[in-house]
This record gives structure tokens, C-alpha cells and sequence, in this order.
């Protein structure tokens, strides 16, 4: 084999040995200012410029070893198991969708779009599992500012159903990015990324969108206390997680004294006691918690379900004109749990945990840090999702929620978009790299679950 | 002088490490270290330091930052984790029991040469 003398055709020869693309341009730099610095000590020793070059090239080793072992380490990390696990939950929701449709709705249609959602979903699962998560966070302010640019002329002109979805899902990804990007910024940076969720809040109570809004508040408030705790803003760990909780206790004062506050507390009331205003407010929860009570832990298929679709109005008789509880969409779990008995429910929301546990586990195992954020992100915004759905679907009617991967066409292709995002983060993990500066210290991995569970 | 191939890279983890505990440094620097160090005794190839750093990354033991220099060139510092720090502790036990055997044999055999 002829010997390669010039660092161009050195690096050459050790990038042919790396057959995973994404991975060749960081490792290939990094050998690359080896061997300048290398030759520029040799032309400082007085080596003429080729042979300073040669010589730098023979110091490095054998091109082809270097290259395979390089190699070896870099592979990218399939995550099959969660991408399977998350079309098969996605496909048990097309099912429900098509079991439990509005009686009017054509089946084939719904079939139709329903399928639809399941492709389109597993298409955008695909893309961003194979997107550079490296490339969204160096972008993470436009990002941003994007986000927030595209959907708000977006609410005035697109479904409503599409707005909460959109919004729901985005703006604590969004968030997060905008977080990430004041990294040892100090007190300012911790100021900006407040303030910066500040507008994503706006938008929620102009569409409104209270799922969104607690989905971005929740989240938003426990991924900067992750942050700080992490003293990702460089003023100290403590003095961050104070000032963090400082900001989300006056704000709850402000909502008091503005009496905001009194306003959702009722509403808490009524959704934890619903009987008290079972013709007003409570209708939906107490008319809830009366079906559940005939909910069986299994029902045999072909049995007679007790909560048909539009069922509501027979619990008041004739008499009485009350608007009809519309049991499709967000409601689809409750429809499913009558038809079959309240297990099956409880088997598909354990897979739905099983499946955001695993992403968190793993994206906290994981070093690369900006990745933590983004699967955190993912995270918590599907994991308020499930559980205001299920809080929804148990009788506690706070507001409306989707279960993910389950209700919804276009939410389904969301969620799916999301999770393929956060995988993205698993699967280049080998050649995920900090930004400038010190990486912030690691901590305890039991402290950051105590802490945030 | 020149060591035997074999002998210096069952320890070259070791010494990688024990180099990241004074401080962050880049690989061309953990080169002239390890050469000033030991004297000229340790040649560390390039070629076999990165691989063992990526590896090392892998294994959670150093994380890896970009960092400007003085000279403007950016350089990719290595950092010891306290994972490292833990497992090069161990490596240092396993070292110094492995170099007193060792140790213990060459002069045992000495002693019955002589006797």
C-alpha cells in the first residue's frame, strides 16, 4: 500500500474506514488539528514544509487502523424496540379511533383517515429519528422565535383541533430550546429564559388552550428547575433553584390577588366534587362518575356496553335539555373502558408509561446534555398529556386533554413527530457533543429523579 | 528506552486518566505530557490516543467540550468525570498490587540467584 504523506489524503484514508457519515466530519477535525499542531512544531524545529507535513502524517500511526477503530467506537444506536413499541401503540389507537367513531361518521372514512395518520405519523417519526439533534440546539433560539412566529398567524386560520395540538405539543419543546440556549449566561440568561415563556403563555390563553397552558407551565417549570438544579446558568445550583421557585410562587400570588386564582380553584372544586353542580359545571364529571360506576373490570367482547356514543341525555330523562357528552375523541378511553372493562384502559396507559419512563430513563443515562432537554421536553409534554387524559377520562373534568398516539389524527402525527425526535437523541448519542465551555457537572442520577418525579 | 508494545497498552487507560486529574487538557497536549512525564519513555501514536479517549467517552469516563484557545484555534478538551476519577482509582489499586508482585518475584529470584 503506497504511504500517504499529506494530511489531506491521511484524513482521506481514516474518513473511507468510518461508514457512519454524520460521524466523519467531528472526528475527522479533531485528528485534523492534531496534525497541524503536530506539523507546525516540526516546521518550528526547522523541518522543511513537506517533509513538517510527512512527518506529522507517519507520527499519527497507520491511517486504515485508526480509521476502523474509530469506527468501532461511532456506530449509530438503532432504537427499534421503542420505535416498534410506539407504532404499536399508535395502530391500537387507529383501532379504538375506528371501533369507537360518532355512529354517524362513515366507517371507511374514518378507517381511511385514520390510516392516514398512522403513515403520515410514522413517516414524521422517521425524519426526526434520522435529524441531527445537534443541529436543532446550535439553532435553538430561532428555533424559538420561529415557533412562535409560524403559529401564531397559524391560530386565526387553522382548526381549533389542530391549534391545541400544535401548541400543546411544541411550545414546551420550544421552550426548552430557548433554555438551552442561555447556558452560563448568569442571572440574565435565568431572567431571559422566564421571560422567554412568557409570549408562549400568551398565545395559549389567546386561543385558549388550558391543556396547553398547564403543559407549558408544568413542563416549563420543571425543566428549569432541572436547569438550575444543574446550574446550567452559572449562579449557583441553589441560588438558581430559589430564584426558579421564587418567580413560580409570585406568579401564583399575582394570579390571587388578580383573582384568577379563586376562579381555577372553583373549577378544582367542582372537578374533584362534580355532584355539587351536576346541571352546570359538573355535568360531564358527574355524568362521568356515574358511568363509572357500571364499568366492570372486564367485560366479555360482544357484551352490552352501558355508555353508547351521545349518551349523556338519557341520564336525565326526556325532561330536561342538556347537551349530549359526545364520547369519541377525548373521551375514547372512557368509551373503551365501558365497552371492555376498566383493565384494558389501564394496560394501554401502563404501555403509554412504560414508553415515556423508558425515554426518560434513557435520556438522563445518556451525556450528551443538550439531549437530556430535548427528551425532557418530549417527556414531560406527553406525560402531562397522559395524565390529564386519564385525570379527563376518570371523571376529574378540568379541561380537555388527548391521551397521545391514541386520540386524534393530526395529534397522532404530532406525538409520533415527537418521539421520533427524542430518539434521534438515543441513536446519535456516540457523536453528540458539547458545545464551547466547561461541561456542567454531572449529579447524582437518584437526585435528579427524587427531585422531579 | 524502548518498552515492549504489550507492556504499555494494558496501562494506557491508566495513564490517560491519571494525566485528566491535575486538569482538562486536548489530546496533542496529553501527548507531550505523558512524553515530559515519564521521561521520553512513553510515545503515545495519535492514532492510538483518540480511539482510547473515544472509548473512554463511551464508557462515561471523560466527557469531551470545545474550547477557543489562546492561539484561536479551537481545541476539543477532555474532562475527568467522577466516574473516571473512581475508575482510575481502581485502576491505580489494580496497578500498584500487579507492580509489587512483580516487584516481589524479580527480587525473589535475585535472592535465590544469589544464594
Amino acid at each position: 500500500m503506497p504511504e500517504r504523506k499529506t494530511i489531506a489524503a491521511y484524513l482521506e484514508a481514516v474518513q473511507g474506514q468510518i461508514r457512519w457519515k454524520r460521524a466523519r466530519p467531528l472526528l475527522v477535525r479533531e485528528l485534523e488539528r492534531h496534525l497541524e499542531d503536530q506539523r507546525d512544531d516540526f516546521l518550528k524545529e526547522g523541518k522543511a514544509p513537506d517533509e513538517a507535513e510527512r512527518l506529522a502524517v507517519e507520527d499519527m500511526g497507520d491511517p486504515v487502523t485508526v480509521g476502523t477503530e474509530l469506527d468501532r467506537i461511532h456506530r449509530p444506536r438503532p432504537q427499534w424496540g421503542l420505535l416498534g413499541l410506539t407504532i404499536v401503540l399508535a395502530a391500537v389507537g387507529v383501532f379504538l379511533r375506528v371501533l369507537f367513531r360518532r355512529p354517524y361518521f362513515r366507517q371507511d372514512l374514518v378507517l381511511m383517515r385514520a390510516l392516514a395518520s398512522l403513515g403520515l405519523g410514522t413517516a414524521a417519526m422517521l425524519g426526526m429519528y434520522f435529524l441531527d439533534v445537534s443541529r436543532l440546539v446550535r439553532h435553538a433560539r430561532a428555533l424559538y422565535i420561529g415557533t412562535l412566529v409560524m403559529t401564531v398567524p397559524l391560530l386565526r386560520f387553522v382548526y381549533p383541533t389542530y391549534s391545541f395540538s400544535l401548541v400543546s405539543a411544541l411550545y414546551p419543546l420550544a421552550y426548552v430550546l430557548w433554555l438551552y440556549s442561555f447556558r452560563g449566561k448568569g442571572w440574565k440568561g435565568l431572567l431571559l429564559t422566564i421571560l422567554g415563556g412568557m409570549p408562549l403563555a400568551a398565545v395559549c390563553c389567546l386561543i385558549p388552550s388550558a391543556s396547553g397552558l398547564f403543559i407549558l407551565l408544568f413542563s416549563g417549570l420543571a425543566a428549569t428547575l432541572y436547569a438550575a438544579g444543574r446550574d446550567w446558568f452559572g449562579v449557583g445550583r441553589w441560588k438558581g433553584v430559589g430564584a426558579v421557585l421564587a418567580v413560580a410562587f409570585g406568579l401564583l400570588a399575582f394570579l390571587f390577588l388578580k383573582g384568577y386564582l379563586n376562579s381555577f380553584l372553583l373549577r378544582v372544586m367542582i372537578a374533584l366534587r362534580p355532584e355539587l353542580e351536576k346541571e352546570h359545571r359538573g355535568y360531564m364529571g358527574w355524568a362521568l362518575h356515574m358511568f363509572w360506576e357500571d364499568v366492570p373490570p372486564l367485560r366479555s367482547v360482544g357484551g352490552e356496553a352501558a355508555m353508547p356514543v351521545n349518551a349523556g341525555a338519557r341520564l336525565f330523562g326526556g325532561g330536561q335539555e342538556l347537551r349530549p357528552i359526545d364520547f369519541s375523541h377525548d373521551f375514547l378511553p372512557a368509551s373503551m373502558a365501558v365497552a371492555w372493562g376498566w383493565i384494558p384502559l389501564l394496560v394501554l396507559l401502563a404501555a403509554l408509561t412504560i414508553l415515556l419512563l423508558w425515554m426518560l430513563v434513557k435520556g438522563l443515562r445518556q451525556s450528551y446534555l443538550p439531549g437530556h432537554f430535548v427528551v425532557l421536553a418530549v417527556v414531560l409534554t406527553l406525560g402531562f398529556q397522559t395524565l390529564f387524559s386519564a385525570a379527563l377520562n376518570f371523571g376529574f373534568v378540568l379541561f380537555s386533554a388527548s391521551l397521545p398516539l391514541v386520540v386524534g389524527n393530526f395529534q397522532t402525527v404530532v406525538d409520533m413527530a415527537l418521539i421520533g425526535l427524542a430518539l434521534s437523541v438515543f441513536r446519535g448519542n456516540s457523536i453528540a457533543r458539547e458545545g464551547p465551555g466547561r461541561p456542567i457537572p454531572q449529579r447524582k442520577r437518584l437526585r435528579i429523579k427524587f427531585e422531579y418525579q | 528506552m524502548e518498552l515492549e508494545k504489550s507492556l504499555v497498552s494494558g496501562s494506557m487507560s491508566l495513564l490517560v486518566l491519571k494525566l485528566l486529574e491535575d486538569g482538562d487538557l486536548y489530546g496533542y497536549q496529553m501527548i507531550a505530557e505523558l512524553r515530559r512525564r515519564s521521561d521520553d519513555t512513553f510515545r503515545l501514536k495519535a492514532g492510538t490516543l483518540y480511539p482510547l479517549l473515544h472509548s473512554l467517552e463511551e464508557k462515561g469516563f471523560v466527557t469531551a467540550y470545545e474550547q477557543t484557545a489562546e492561539s484561536g484555534k479551537t481545541r476539543r478538551y477532555y474532562h475527568l468525570t467522577k466516574q473516571g476519577r473512581s475508575a482510575l482509582q481502581e485502576k491505580e489499586t489494580a496497578w500498584n498490587a500487579y507492580a509489587r508482585a512483580v516487584g516481589r518475584v524479580l527480587k525473589g529470584g535475585a535472592c535465590l540467584a544469589g544464594a
